[in-house]
């Protein structure tokens, strides 16, 4: 378990009375609905890493992508992986490494809700899979997006394959 | 991560008490988290949403506004408000306006014409993408909306609404 402190805090009434009710229906403390909104805010919502990210409906992006071809689809994900997914990690984390990409990717998932996260270790092959609901268009933006991270700036050489639903890195270290 | 170590940072950083970052972030919490789960949003960079926005037609943009409007946001103003009305509308603008980041809105009274005004600054697909969004959900209120559009803004004017009157 890790360790924790008790706190007091003094909210508005509607608040609290709202963090009430969604204690309620989600069937959780209010100390868990507390513990999570901070832990989202102070790791995710003010971190230097996601400065100027924006929501947007998925379908939209389902849509703006599914008429884009393959190779535009690819391109954009090489260009996002160069100019926006490297650049935010060293705003953060000023020396790359395996540790952060892995770390920022995480949280992307976690909190960006577009994809989600997985890497595993087996026999010194590392297999990184990025699992979406978006279509294929965005999986092979994924793709691109690796490239430009893996081979352009940690100089991996590397293994994809790509679904409608899935991209898979694998390589060696 | 050190949540309350890092509740504490942020308030020395800011020149403000732990009690008022804790308030902002569950404010958040409650007045938008859980309205964008229902909606499925997701987060993506500015530049890659302008750039797939850039490969569509003024017609393609236009008509995508008016799916996301009935099929994201009326369905998830049901959702959360109960009813779809001038009142919830509103409110969900001015709450997509302060989370999403994306425009800043403002809504106009003058005798008996209304105007909302999207202002974007990201040219005209956007502002299409917007008049058709917009005029959809004002529309579907039985509001007869005109829509005028910029390369920076977006107006929708109508005459006020009945439920006014009645003060509803």
């Amino acid at each position: 378990m890790k360790p924790s402190r008790a706190r007091t805090f003094r909210l508005d009434v509607d608040l609290d009375d709202s963090i009430d009710m969604i204690a309620k229906k989600e069937r959780l403390s209010v100390n868990q609905v507390a513990n999570k909104a901070f832990r989202r805010y102070v790791e995710w919502d003010k971190a230097p890493t996601n400065r100027g990210l924006v929501s947007v409906p998925s379908i939209l992006l389902v849509k703006l992508m599914a008429g884009q071809t393959e190779e535009k689809a690819h391109d954009l994900g090489r260009w996002a992986g160069r100019e926006l997914f490297l650049p935010n990690i060293k705003a953060g984390y000023p020396t790359l490494s395996l540790e952060r990409v892995e770390k920022m990717l995480r949280m992307l998932g976690e909190y960006g809700g577009r994809f989600t996260f997985d890497h595993t270790i087996d026999a010194g092959k590392h297999i990184i899979t990025l699992g979406q609901n978006m279509g294929r268009n965005w999986s092979i933006y994924y793709a691109g997006a690796m490239e430009a991270v893996f081979e352009g700036f940690l100089g991996k050489q590397f293994n994809e394959t790509i679904s409608d639903n899935i991209c898979v890195i694998e390589f060696e270290m | 991560m050190d949540v309350d170590a890092a509740l504490e940072k942020m308030a020395m950083d800011g020149g403000e008490s732990v009690n008022a970052v804790a308030g902002r972030a569950l404010r958040r919490l409650v007045e938008w988290d859980r309205l964008a789960e229902k909606a499925g949003l997701v987060l993506v960079s500015p530049l890659t949403l302008g750039r797939l926005m850039d490969s569509q037609t003024l017609e393609q943009a236009r008509a995508l506004g008016e799916v996301t409007a009935t099929d994201v946001w009326k369905p998830i103003i049901l959702s959360h408000y109960g009813e779809v009305t001038i009142s919830s509308v509103l409110e969900s603008i001015e709450l997509i306006s302060r989370y999403m980041g994306r425009f800043d809105f403002h809504y106009a009274t003058e005798e008996s014409r209304r105007v909302v005004t999207i202002r974007h600054s990201k040219g005209a697909k956007w502002s299409a993408f917007y008049a058709g969004a917009g005029k959809t959900l004002f529309s579907s209120l039985g509001l007869n909306t005109e829509a005028s559009e910029t390369e920076e803004l977006v107006s929708l004017e109508f005459e006020k609404p009945s439920s006014e009157e009645k003060g509803t």
